[in-house]
Order: C-alpha cells, then sequence, then structure tokens
C-alpha cells in the first residue's frame, strides 16, 4: 500500500501534479528482449527493441536483424525469423516440454551475441473451474444507478510441499489484459497446498463477453523479475515506494568482457487455459 | 602586635602548643581586658588558626578550610515543577553547575558565606543567601515570567549558558509560551517540526516520518520519553509528533557527544521530559485547532509533596474532511489520539518517585477493506533518591511496547498482519560531586527486547486457504555499564568516559547457514542451527570511549571538541524511500554485526553584544560502519531470510553548521544553516563509490523569529530554505509487454529542485488585566497560522509514467503535497 495514495486523497484540496521537463543522463541504448516459452505446440515468439532516452519524443526502436534461436538443453535449436517491428516469430510450431532447460540465442552482430540463462519448463497446474461471478458498481455519472461488474472467478489447488510461483493473465474477446496494475503473481508460500486465492475484481468484463484466462507457472527468477518490475512502474515517486532500481532480467552478453547490460526477460511458461462466455 | 606575639603572651598564661613557621604573620588589635576564650573564638571565625583543647592543653594549628555541600532541587514557584538546566552560580566567583535532568543540584565550596544564584530562560532569576558551615539543603522557587514584555534583566552568568554548556552540539527545543511558537501545517505545535529548524536535523520531506540527524537513518536516533525508548515517534505519517505538546516540558537534542550514560543508536539522543504535575494547585490547560484537540488537568494530591498529571489529545480531522464530495476522500479515515498519566510523590527531602504512563494509538481506514493501527505504549517507574548531599541516583524500570496492525477483509486473501516490539527495561544512573565541577557518573542499564517481527494470519480463522506465517520471534538482552568523570583544570572543562554495551541474543531461533557464507538468497541455505528457548546463540560486545573538552577562553567565547563511538544493536529494516509504520525492527544477528559510528565534533561559540546575540558554528565528521542498505527490489515483507536482502556499507556523514541567536528583546529568533553530505559505500555495476543517501540535503538553511507587538499580540514567522532530496532520473524508456518501463543510471545521480517555504503566524492573547487592574487567573490566546505562504509547490518526488495522450512517450511528473496556501486557527487556554 502506498502511503502517498492516502495523502493524496486526504489532501485532495491541497495536493498537486505538473508534468515537468528536466534534462536527463545520456541514454544508453540497451537491448530489450521479451519473450515467454510455452507449453503449447504453437508458433513462439520473442521481440527485441533497443531503449532509448526516457524523455525523448520517439517510441523505443525495433530490432529487425537479428539471428534469433531457441537451443534446449537436449540439443533441439529452434530458429525464428524477424516478421515485422521487432517481432520474431519461430519458423515451426513447437511447445516447451516439461523438465527441459530452454535458452534463447540472439547474435546482433558477428561479436556480440546475448544469451539468456537456461531456463526449465514446468508442470502446469490445472484450472479446475472457471466461473463468472459479479457485483454490483455505482455508476460514476449517475449516482443512483449501478450497474453489474462480472469478473472471473477460478477454483485451482496449489500443489502441496513444492514451491510454486504464478502469474494470471487475462484476455477480453481475444484483446489481452497488460496494463502494469493487471501483473498478477502469485508466490504459494502464503497457501502451500491449498484453494489459490483469487480476486480478480479488477478484470471487468460485460455481457457477451468471452474470458480466456491463463494460469501460468513459472519460475522464481521470472517472478522476482515481474514483481520488480510492476513495482518500478506502479510505486515508483511515493514515499513509501521502492527505491528506483534496474530490473534484473535473465539476459547477458555471450563475451564476458561486454558489460552493457540487457534488459528484459526470456522465461518459460507453463499454461493452464480456460474459457468462459460472460451470459 | 603579631599573631605569633599575642600567642606568645597567651602561652604565659595558659598551656598552650602551636608551630610558630605553619601560622600566619599577620598584624592583630588586641582589645585590652578580653577573655582568651573569646580571642581565640574570634582569631578561629576569621580563618587565621584553629584551636581544640586536648586534656589540659590548648593545641593551635593552623587554618584549614572545610568543605560543604549545598544541595537541593530547584522548581517552579507556580506549579512545583522541577526545572532542568538551570543555572547555579556562585555570585562573585566563576563557580557554578547546572541542575541535572531531574532539577537537583549539588555544589561543594569552602566554608563561608555565599549568595548563591539560580537562573533559567523564562524565570526571574533568584539569589539565595548561604552561610555554610555545614552541608546545606536548599529548596529553591523561582517563578515563570508571566509576559515577555516586563522582562527582568537576565544575568550575564545566565547569559552565556551557551558558553559553559560542557558539551558540543546540543540543541534545546522550545514548544511553550512565545519561543515556541513557531507557525506549523495546520497551526499544531509540534516538537519535531520544531526541531526541523534547527542546524543537522533534517526530514526528507512533508509527510516523512522520522527525521536524520547529522547523516543517520531514521533508526539511528533515540527518542526517550520520560526515559522509556519511542520506537515510531510519528502519527499521521509523519506529519504530527507522538508528544503532546501540552504535556511536554523539556526537550533537548544530543547531536554530537553523547555522554556515557546514554547508547544504543548511533546518531543522536531526543530527550522529551514530560511535565510532572503542578503539586501548588489544580491547574488545566487545552486547544483546539483543525486537526487535533488536547487537555491537561493536573494538581497536587497533598499539596507541596504528591501530584498528578493525565493529558490527552484526540485528532479532529475526521470532521474536517467529512465535507469532502468524493467517497474515496471520506472512506479514508485518519484518527489519532494519546493519552499521559502520570503521578509523583516526594516522600522525604531525599526521595521522589515518578511514574508515568503514555498510551498512544493511530487507526487509519483506507479505501474500503483495509485498516492499519499503530501505537506506542510506555509505562515507567523512577525513584531518584540523594544518599548524601554528594551523591545523587536516579533508577528506573520500564515497559516500552510498539506494535502494528493491518487488516484487510477483502476476500478471499483476507489477512491479519501483525508486528510487535516489547523492551522491559531497568536503568540506574548514580552522579557524585566531589566538588564543585569534578563529578563522576557511574550507571547500568539493561534491556530485553523481545520482537515478534511479523505474522500474517487468515483474517477468518477458520478459513483455510491462508496459511499462516509466522517470522521467528526474537530475543535479546541489550546491556551496558557506563562510566564518565566531569572536572574543570583551569579554563578546561573535561568530560571523558566509556560505556561497554553489549548485546546477547536468545533462542528459540533457527540460524540459517548460507553456502560460502554468503547470504545471498534464500537457496543458497545448506543448514540450519537450532536453538532452543532461552538458549544464547550470539553475543556482541562493543567498548564506546568518549570525550568532550570545553576551552572556555574568557566570558564569550569557547571552544569544544569531541570524540564519541556509539554502537547500535537494533534496526529499522525499511526498503522505502521514508520509513512506514509497519517496517519491522530488527536485533543484530549473525549476518548483522553491530553499527558503529564514531563521531568527531569540533565548535566554536561566541557571544556577541552583552549576549543578546549567541553565535556558534560547529564541523563534524562522523564514520559508521556495517550501515544497512538495500538491493535492487529488496523484498522484505514477511521475509524470512532479511539477511538476502541486505548490504552492509561502510557511510559517513560530513558537515559544517551555523548558527546564530539573538535571545532579548521584543524581536527574537535564530538562523541556522548547514552544508553536509551523507553517503554510503555502495557496489553498483562492479564499482565500489560513495552514493548519496536518500535524504542528504547539501544546504539547508531555516530561519525563525518571533516578535512582541502589543502586550497581547505577537507575530512568528519562519522561512525554510533547502537542497531537493536525491532522486534517480531515468536514462532510458523500454518497452516490455506493452508497457513502457523507465530505465535508471546510477542511484541518486540527481536533486529535486530546492525546497523553500515561508510560513507566518499571529498570536492574541486574551486580555491579562481585570477591569479593577487585577491580573486574571486564567490565559488564554489564539493563533492564526499560515502555512506556505507564496504557495510554492515544492517537489516532494518525481513520478515516471507514459504520457496519457502520446502512448510510448515517458513523461516526468512531478508532485507536490501540499502545493498551496494553507490557513488555520487554533484556540488554547489555561485556568
Amino acid at each position: 500500500m502506498k502511503k502517498l495514495i492516502f495523502i493524496i486523497l486526504i489532501f485532495a484540496g491541497y495536493a498537486c501534479e505538473e508534468v515537468v521537463i528536466i534534462d536527463l543522463p545520456d541514454a544508453q541504448n540497451l537491448v530489450t528482449v521479451e519473450g515467454w516459452l510455452t507449453n503449447f505446440n504453437e508458433i513462439q515468439s520473442v521481440r527485441l527493441t533497443r531503449s532509448n532516452s526516457f524523455a525523448i519524443n520517439e517510441p523505443v526502436t525495433p530490432i529487425t536483424n537479428a539471428v534469433v534461436t531457441v537451443q534446449s538443453k537436449t540439443g533441439n535449436t529452434f530458429n525464428f525469423r524477424h516478421e515485422a517491428d521487432g517481432h520474431y516469430r519461430s519458423n515451426e510450431s513447437f511447445g516447451g516440454e516439461f523438465g527441459v532447460e530452454y535458452q534463447v540465442r540472439i547474435q546482433l552482430s558477428e561479436e556480440n551475441t546475448i544469451r539468456s540463462e537456461w531456463e526449465q519448463m514446468l508442470q502446469p497446474v490445472p484450472i479446475d473451474g472457471l466461473f463468472v461471478d459479479s457485483f454490483e458498481e455505482n455508476d460514476p455519472d449517475n449516482p443512483n444507478q449501478q450497474f453489474t461488474v462480472f469478473f472471473p472467478r477460478i477454483s485451482a489447488i496449489d500443489p502441496e510441499g513444492e514451491r510454486n510461483f504464478y502469474r494470471w493473465r487475462f484476455l477480453q474477446n481475444g484483446e489481452i489484459y497488460d496494463e502494469p496494475e493487471t501483473i498478477t503473481i502469485q508466490d504459494d508460500r502464503f497457501f502451500d497446498g491449498n484453494v489459490i486465492p483469487n480476486n480478480f475484481r479488477s478484470f471487468g468484463y460485460d455481457t457477451g463477453d468471452e474470458i480466456i484466462t491463463e494460469f501460468q507457472n513459472i519460475n522464481e527468477e521470472a517472478y522476482n523479475y515481474l514483481s520488480l518490475l510492476k513495482s518500478q512502474i506502479t510505486s515508483l515517486g511515493t514515499s513509501t515506494g521502492t527505491t528506483p532500481a534496474f530490473v534484473q532480467g535473465n539476459l547477458t552478453y555471450f563475451r564476458s568482457e561486454v558489460d552493457e547490460q540487457v534488459l528484459g526477460y526470456f522465461g518459460t511458461v507453463a499454461i493452464s487455459k480456460d474459457t468462459v462466455v460472460v451470459e | 602586635m603579631q599573631l605569633i606575639d599575642v600567642l606568645d603572651s597567651i602561652g604565659k598564661e595558659v598551656n598552650l602548643a602551636y608551630s610558630r613557621d605553619k601560622l600566619p604573620n599577620k598584624k592583630l588589635e588586641v582589645i585590652q581586658g578580653q577573655s582568651i576564650k573569646s580571642l581565640l573564638e574570634e582569631l578561629q571565625n576569621r580563618n587565621l588558626l584553629e584551636y581544640r583543647l586536648e586534656g589540659n592543653q590548648l593545641i593551635i594549628s593552623p587554618f584549614t578550610p572545610r568543605s560543604y555541600t549545598i544541595n537541593g532541587v530547584l522548581k517552579d514557584s507556580e506549579t512545583g515543577e522541577h526545572i532542568i538546566g538551570a543555572s547555579v552560580q556562585i555570585k562573585g566567583t566563576n563557580l557554578g553547575t547546572f541542575t541535572n535532568g531531574y532539577g537537583y543540584f549539588s555544589i561543594t565550596l569552602f566554608e563561608g558565606d555565599y549568595e548563591v544564584e539560580f537562573s533559567h530562560i523564562g524565570y526571574t532569576s533568584l539569589q539565595s543567601s548561604v552561610n555554610l558551615r555545614k552541608n546545606v539543603y536548599l529548596k529553591a522557587n523561582v517563578a515563570p515570567l508571566i509576559t515577555q514584555l516586563d522582562e527582568v534583566e537576565i544575568s550575564g552568568i545566565e547569559g552565556n549558558i551557551h558558553i559553559t554548556e560542557k558539551i558540543p552540539s546540543i540543541n534545546k527545543i522550545y514548544i511553550n509560551e512565545t519561543a515556541g511558537q513557531v507557525p506549523y501545517f495546520l497551526g499544531e505545535v509540534d516538537v519535531i517540526q520544531n526541531a526541523l529548524l534547527q542546524p543537522g536535523i533534517k526530514a526528507i520531506g512533508e509527510d516523512a516520518s522520522g527525521i536524520h540527524v547529522r547523516g543517520g537513518a531514521v533508526d539511528q536516533n533515540l527518542t526517550l520519553m520520560d526515559e522509556a525508548t519511542i520506537y515510531n515517534p510519528n502519527h499521521f505519517y509523519g506529519l504530527i509528533s507522538v508528544f503532546n505538546p501540552e504535556a511536554v516540558n523539556d526537550i533537548r537534542i544530543l547531536k554530537g557527544y553523547i555522554p556515557p550514560s546514554y547508547g544504543g543508536r548511533a546518531s543522536s539522543v531526543i530527550e522529551v521530559k514530560q511535565k510532572e504535575g503542578n503539586n501548588e494547585r489544580m491547574s488545566y490547560s487545552g486547544g483546539i485547532g483543525v486537526l487535533s484537540a488536547r487537555a491537561l488537568v493536573e494538581g497536587p494530591i497533598k499539596k507541596g509533596k504528591s501530584s498528578f498529571l493525565i493529558s490527552g489529545r484526540q485528532s479532529l480531522l475526521n470532521l474536517s474532511i467529512s465535507d469532502f464530495r468524493s467517497t474515496s476522500v471520506r472512506r479514508n479515515r485518519i484518527r489519532f489520539q494519546d493519552l499521559t498519566v502520570k503521578f509523583n510523590t516526594r516522600p522525604n527531602t531525599s526521595d521522589q518517585i515518578y511514574v508515568s504512563t503514555y498510551y498512544g494509538n493511530d487507526r487509519n481506514t483506507v479505501g474500503l477493506n483495509s485498516v492499519r493501527r499503530w501505537g506506542n505504549r510506555v509505562f515507567n517507574f523512577r525513584w531518584n533518591h540523594l544518599y548524601s548531599p554528594q551523591l545523587f541516583s536516579n533508577i528506573s524500570t520500564f515497559v516500552s511496547e510498539y506494535n502494528y496492525r493491518v487488516e484487510n477483509d477483502e476476500e478471499p486473501g483476507a489477512f491479519i498482519g501483525r508486528s510487535r516490539i516489547r523492551d522491559f527495561g531497568l536503568k540506574a544512573d548514580f552522579l557524585y560531586s566531589f566538588e564543585t565541577s569534578n563529578e563522576v557518573n557511574f550507571g547500568f542499564n539493561s534491556t530485553f527486547h523481545s520482537l515478534l517481527p511479523g505474522r500474517r494470519e487468515p483474517f477468518d480463522p477458520d478459513a483455510s486457504s491462508t496459511n499462516i506465517i509466522e517470522l521467528d520471534a526474537e530475543a535479546g538482552l541489550e546491556s551496558a555499564i557506563y562510566l564518565g568523570h566531569n572536572f574543570q583544570v583551569g579554563s578546561f572543562d573535561i568530560n571523558y568516559g566509556a560505556r561497554y554495551s553489549m548485546l546477547h541474543n536468545f533462542g528459540p531461533d533457527d540460524v540459517f547457514i548460507y553456502r560460502d557464507n554468503n547470504p545471498t538468497s534464500d537457496t543458497a541455505i545448506i543448514d540450519t542451527i537450532s536453538f532452543s528457548t532461552a538458549e544464547l546463540v550470539n553475543t556482541f560486545k562493543t567498548l564506546e570511549p568518549r570525550v568532550a573538552i570545553n576551552w572556555i577562553m574568557n566570558d564569550k567565547s569557547s571552544i569544544k571538541a569531541s570524540f564519541s563511538r556509539n554502537a547500535q544493536y537494533i534496526h529499522l529494516i525499511s526498503n522505502t524511500i521514508s520509513p512506514a509504520p509497519t517496517d519491522v525492527w530488527k536485533l543484530t544477528d549473525e549476518y548483522i554485526p553491530p553499527l558503529v559510528a564514531d563521531q568527531y565534533t569540533l565548535g566554536l561559540y561566541k557571544n556577541l553584544k552583552d549576549n543578546k546575540w549567541e553565535a556558534s558554528t560547529e564541523i563534524y565528521y562522523k564514520d559508521i560502519s556495517n550501515n544497512i542498505q538495500y538491493k535492487n527490489g529488496a523484498d522484505l515483507i514477511f521475509n524470512e531470510n532479511i539477511e538476502t536482502e541486505l548490504l552492509l556499507t561502510d557511510a559517513r556523514a560530513y558537515g559544517i553548521e551555523f548558527y546564530l541567536r539573538k535571545r532579548k528583546g521584543r524581536l527574537k529568533g535564530w538562523v541556522s544553516y548547514s552544508l553536509s553530505r551523507a553517503e554510503s559505500k555502495i557496489n553498483e555495476n562492479n564499482e565500489q563509490r560513495y552514493i548519496v543517501e536518500n535524504f542528504d540535503k547539501t544546504h539547508d538553511f531555516s530561519t525563525s523569529w518571533n516578535m512582541e507587538l502589543s502586550e497581547r499580540l505577537s507575530i512568528s514567522t519562519n522561512f525554510i530554505y533547502n537542497t531537493g532530496i536525491p532522486v534517480t532520473l531515468p536514462t532510458d524508456k523500454y518497452v516490455f509487454e506493452n508497457n513502457l518501463v523507465p530505465n535508471f543510471g546510477t542511484r541518486n545521480n540527481e536533486r529535486l529542485p530546492d525546497y523553500h517555504r515561508l510560513d507566518l503566524s499571529l498570536r492574541l492573547k486574551g486580555k491579562q488585566l481585570k477591569k479593577n487592574g487585577q491580573r486574571r487567573k486564567n490565559r488564554d490566546f489564539w493563533i492564526l497560522t499560515i502555512y506556505n505562504v507564496y504557495a510554492r509547490q515544492n517537489a516532494y518526488s518525481y513520478f515516471f509514467r507514459e504520457s496519457e495522450l502520446n502512448p510510448g512517450l515517458g513523461e516526468i511528473v512531478q508532485y507536490s503535497i501540499f502545493g498551496t496556501v494553507i490557513p488555520a486557527i487554533t484556540y488554547n487556554f489555561k485556568f
């Protein structure tokens, strides 16, 4: 919880925000990798971009000419090719296999290659049921009027005795919820072996919407990465927020003498998927 | 006739023994017909000789002066309250002392006739004649000054207390009468806020909890309320401190030399003493403002012997904000209250017993489903005893508790989180004075800390979906013995001593052993050693030498220097920019060694224009080892392996402070400035370098003035200017899953814009005289405060977010807590 938010509310009459222009330190233009290898047999994807100055009036630049492969420790190599805007797709469909470790390799030039740590594919944890729940909310435009918000409720059991880290993702009519606040991750140390608690009121749906839920079993490192990433997007600048920090991923340059940081993460996720339509 | 000749002639009549060469060679007038007895008596009274009869022989010996002690207690004649730190001076000499922390004093002199003068700021001075032929107990009562206008001439001696004060770097904080009329937010009077106007004492920002003294973290201040530790001195997220101004008597902050009787924290001692209760008559006082209302009742139980005090304070903010339209604001409830109950009795002149309790509470409802509560509770029993005029003791035992509780009843993850620290302490201090300005103090203290760092349990105990997480309780005994000596040699006043402090950790405890003895993460645990209840786990010891020298060059100037080593065995673990009430305390253990700070101070003090002005400058250097910093993104919540998230660093702080104060006249006030730096050595990008602390402010200027406009009207103002606190600015932006993420360069690479603010307050006293010219018994006054007069939008922090207008682009947002003028009015009374 953020103290600043309380103070903002209490002193709604006093506080103020203002967009300011400040000279920033020089940009580092770092390579950013995004990629989650799934357990589904499908076309897998990786995105490559290069960061630019925070304040500059330009979007980040895609990297379009890299050679991207995913290797498995069991000796397989899967080739990717650039499609558009820094998105690379695998040439063939494949899925990560339980227990096997994978690594992404990105050759930027003759000398410079980036690789991820070896990431092990976990076993998906089954969803026992996906239901639709609802609550009433006041209409902000008309205080006397209420409307119904539908949200997903999931029944799933955490495997007992093993440490698990989860991530939940939701799609509304095929469109994914991807705002920073919707990064939903769980560590089972609060509910090991029990029903997995869930409260997804912030994922609102209307009548007729299709809800797709992805229940992902992820590695501890990926959990830590997402946790830090979320705090860096959502809670900076508050007096009880975390201090700004480099979000450490799992990617480095092959040659150890290159000490330039690589942003982003390449991980493996074991997904259980379910779909329901709000009626 | 010469004395010897007189004795020679007496020797012819009686059997007399004396030594010629030891007696003074003095000419005497001898009256014819005077008896031998009366002659000898007269000579003895004139300190020329001493005589005694042994058998049938009169022994004459040279006069040897005898020392006797004047001791006693100095009290306020209206309330019977003991006066702390008042000057006790022997007129016509440069001998003198100060009343101690309990109002007692002891001064040893050769026999003779003396005038003892007592003086203290805000009081009329008092002279007592003492015929010192035996030990004398003196009860002195001084009357408070009623208005500043009919100010009595303050004696030259009290005037240079600043020069004669034995140790450097003491700040007295005044919150009463006009000296304490410092305008602050919503008209509140606040101990901590007034302290922030002194050099070397800083806070991060408006709502930031806790203060930083000379580059120390907030947990490095030993905050004592009636001698018991207060773990969180904040109400209302740091806007208000827990000390009820109505009940506070004396506040001092020691930030340089820490006397050996204090210890356990690295940076400072903030000593708040509350009133003990009026033992002369019943008295009532109180006040009401926008934020809170407070009241105090005190009075004698047995007049002159025993008294009580009850004081309470309640926040009123709920009322004030209920008009807000927005439901989200109305859902937020901030409440705090505190209650002080005290009792003291004086069964005889050698004993005084004090009982003091404090209960403070904060409760904040946030949104619909989350409630946070926290509070300090203190119970303290003290016994002052005089064994002899020269030996004073203070024995005190206390229980101090701080706890917090977070309730979140939002299903299904509803939980209750709690944490608690409880101290049981025993402390004994002895003060023995050989003679004036030659005293030793010694004693011990011992505190048993019992910590419940964190427990998270389901809100509904029957719900099965949440497991109880309980971090191991911690138990530790923190003890110390100390010895200090204070004496004067020529114009040097020397204080030195040492404190031997230690911590014993006791089981039950599970000590994790990490691979390569390096606590990198919980996956590196290779073994666990379990200790059973009361089993000794660890012992840590530190010898803390302390020395302070005051060279009084003349009655207008002095130079003081000190060295102080302070060890700290308990730490506030907080990764947020400013600590939250829910941060946990942690005892030193095998992975968190004691934090040790060495501080060197040198200061020059000067009084100008007949002591109307006080000026001082001090430089300090502080070397801190085992300072706690945090790894990037450290996860500290209910973490069983907290050591894996910490970095132990070497830190240092240094600076120069200037202080100029006008003490007399209708216009009073001060100017304070410090130039300083506080930094920690951190490994960043494989490079060890010093990085400024989050609370560092290079320039810190503040000034506060008060002027009597008329008998009833006074005006106060203060102005603050300081360098903005460090911030970390992003170099780059990147995109991850369609979210714009700032990527930061080195830590604290930039600063917020400079902070400045002007506040004003007007104080109107009720009529002091009745129509018939008599003084009214009741006193009351109104205070109108204007906070942030010119509506400066001081930056509190920067946010970095994705622009809503241009998605994909980053923008920097400056956030200000108070961006506008805030007027407020309070009413105060006393009768």
